[in-house]
């Protein structure tokens, strides 16, 4: 009567499961393709959102750091400082901590580059005398805050110095809107993936419902739970899998159709692809866990 | 093995919030008798079975199935003491959109059993229970004694030396659930141990069968018509 269940054993059993869980797993999100595709597409939508943020937090920390490079600090000076007093103040600023160059543009000069433009050569003309003060343009080697602010002030201080332009405010703006958009993308990023957790493990649960009774006689079969376990993993692996290849090339796609109008200014990283595949896929186990042990007894 | 076939409880405590289900149970099946587990509705006969199977576990007292203690078992051992049982669930647990065939097939291929020795089993089996003749039907177009009977027959197909059966007669005719239960007797004979537990009487009224009556969380042995 006795009849031994031949089990895959030893070392190769792990492929075996393996090899079970993806077979599986890819017959069983078929079986139910519209529960499937529902938490195919919700976790698509979740890991663009995901990926979306981390370009758009790449390319906001590149923008900056092309615009800190051209930073520059212009420091105008008093209208009695002669052009051999410009040169040695320019001379002595070069040799300051943290500056890169420094040009003086001479009342000549700044005449000149006005003038170059139609509307600012009338206005001279009807002003008549040259107006503009001689300046030195100051750059540097990091635009970051602390170097600005530290630079202006010394510059301040300079008795030849009239007034100092630093553009403080635009990178301020340009520091904080780069926060906001972080704190957004993460906070955005942790409440969709949570929900996206819930939703795959109900897709999974939805469709191991259907299976309920396999998945019950499998176990008090005897059957190993790793072995019971593997088809509904798989199926986890498969949501994942397939929601993140969605959402990578959907947000190709959108990249493409940005990069069309702004050819210059984007910049595509594999990074967020990377990371919606790990997310994707890591969210379809986790979420297929959940459900897969609530079904074990 | 030595204690193949064999099931010992010793004073098990089994408590469901403030219902005690269980109380001092104590129990002795040798291997290859058949015993049968009577009781009204809800006095504990499905928990005990789920006892014996590991779905549940005893708050207190042993459980010893084929000489081996249920709770010092890993999952991994429990696993494998239930490849050595037969259970026909309360619920069924059918698949109800295939074939009888296919209900077979598919402990068979769980089982890695080679193909054609599977179908030989298979037919064996169904023939055992009677229904040989059905196996291409849809278990949704069989009837409700031979949907049991397909349970019993899946349950044999591994060659167990335990068969568990629970409630395998409730909503069944009386004499279709006589039927069901002379076709445990004859699986008995083959060797494995079975235990069956059940709120109809009359259907095992006939039967050379142990008996027990569940009551108020006691098993009691009742001595049968059979003297047994």
């Amino acid at each position: 009567m006795e009849w031994e269940a031949q089990l895959p054993s030893g070392r190769w059993r792990v492929f075996y499961y393996a090899k079970d869980a993806i077979l599986k797993g890819g017959i069983n999100l078929m079986d139910n393709p519209v529960s499937s595709m529902t938490g195919i597409l919700i976790l698509a939508a979740t890991l663009q959102i995901v990926g979306a943020s981390f370009l758009v937090n790449l390319n906001l920390g590149v923008f900056l750091k092309r615009w800190e490079a051209r930073v520059q600090v212009v420091a105008f000076l008093e209208d009695g400082v002669d052009e051999a007093r410009a040169v040695g103040l320019a001379e002595r600023i070069r040799g300051w901590e943290g500056v890169n160059s420094v040009r003086l543009v001479t009342r000549e000069d700044a005449w000149d580059a006005f003038a170059s433009d139609p509307q600012g050569r009338q206005l001279l003309d009807a002003l008549g005398e040259n107006p503009l003060p001689a300046s030195l343009e100051v750059s540097l080697d990091s635009g970051d805050r602390e170097t600005l602010r530290s630079l202006s002030s010394r510059l301040e201080t300079i008795q030849e110095v009239m007034d100092v332009d630093h553009g403080e405010e635009w990178v301020e703006a340009l520091y904080n809107a780069l926060i906001l958009a972080r704190i957004v993308s993460i906070g955005l990023g942790a409440a969709v993936m949570a929900s996206s957790i819930v939703i795959v493990a109900y897709t999974v649960t939805h469709a191991a419902r259907a299976r309920e009774a396999e998945m019950i006689l499998l176990q008090f079969l005897g059957l190993p739970i790793p072995w019971v376990m593997a088809p509904l993993l798989g199926e986890g692996l498969w949501l994942g899998w397939l929601a993140a290849s969605a959402a990578c090339l959907s947000l190709a796609l959108c990249f493409v159709a940005l990069r069309f109008f702004f050819p210059m200014m984007l910049i595509w990283s594999w990074t967020p692809v990377a990371i919606m595949y790990l997310l994707g896929v890591g969210i379809g186990l986790f979420g297929s866990l959940v459900s897969a042990r609530r079904m074990i007894r | 093995m030595a204690f193949e076939g064999n099931i010992d409880l010793y004073r098990v405590y089994k408590k469901y919030g403030e219902n005690q289900v269980l109380q001092d149970a104590n129990l002795k099946v040798s291997q290859g008798e058949f015993v049968v587990i009577c009781g009204h509705s809800g006095s504990g006969k499905t928990t005990l079975l789920k006892l014996l199977y590991g779905e549940e576990k005893a708050d207190e007292g042993e459980i010893c199935i084929e000489g081996r203690d249920l709770s010092r078992l890993s999952r991994a051992e429990l696993q494998a003491v239930r490849r050595r049982m037969g259970i026909v669930f309360q619920k069924g647990w059918l698949l109800e959109d295939r074939t009888v065939f296919e209900n077979l097939e598919f402990v068979i291929k769980a089982f890695h059993f080679p193909s054609w020795q599977g179908r030989k089993r298979a037919f064996q089996v169904l023939r055992l229970v009677g229904m040989e003749k059905r196996f291409r039907c849809k278990m949704r177009d069989l009837s409700g004694g031979e949907k049991q009977r397909v349970a019993v027959a899946r349950a044999l197909i591994n060659g167990p030396s335990i068969i568990l059966a629970d409630e395998p007669t409730a909503h069944l005719d009386q004499p279709v659930a006589v039927d069901v239960m002379e076709i445990l007797e004859l699986v008995s004979q083959l060797g494995p141990t079975i235990l069956v537990a059940t709120h109809n009487l009359a259907s095992v009224e006939h039967l050379r069968t142990k008996r027990y009556e569940l009551a108020e969380g006691r098993l009691k042995a009742v001595r049968s018509s059979h003297g047994r």
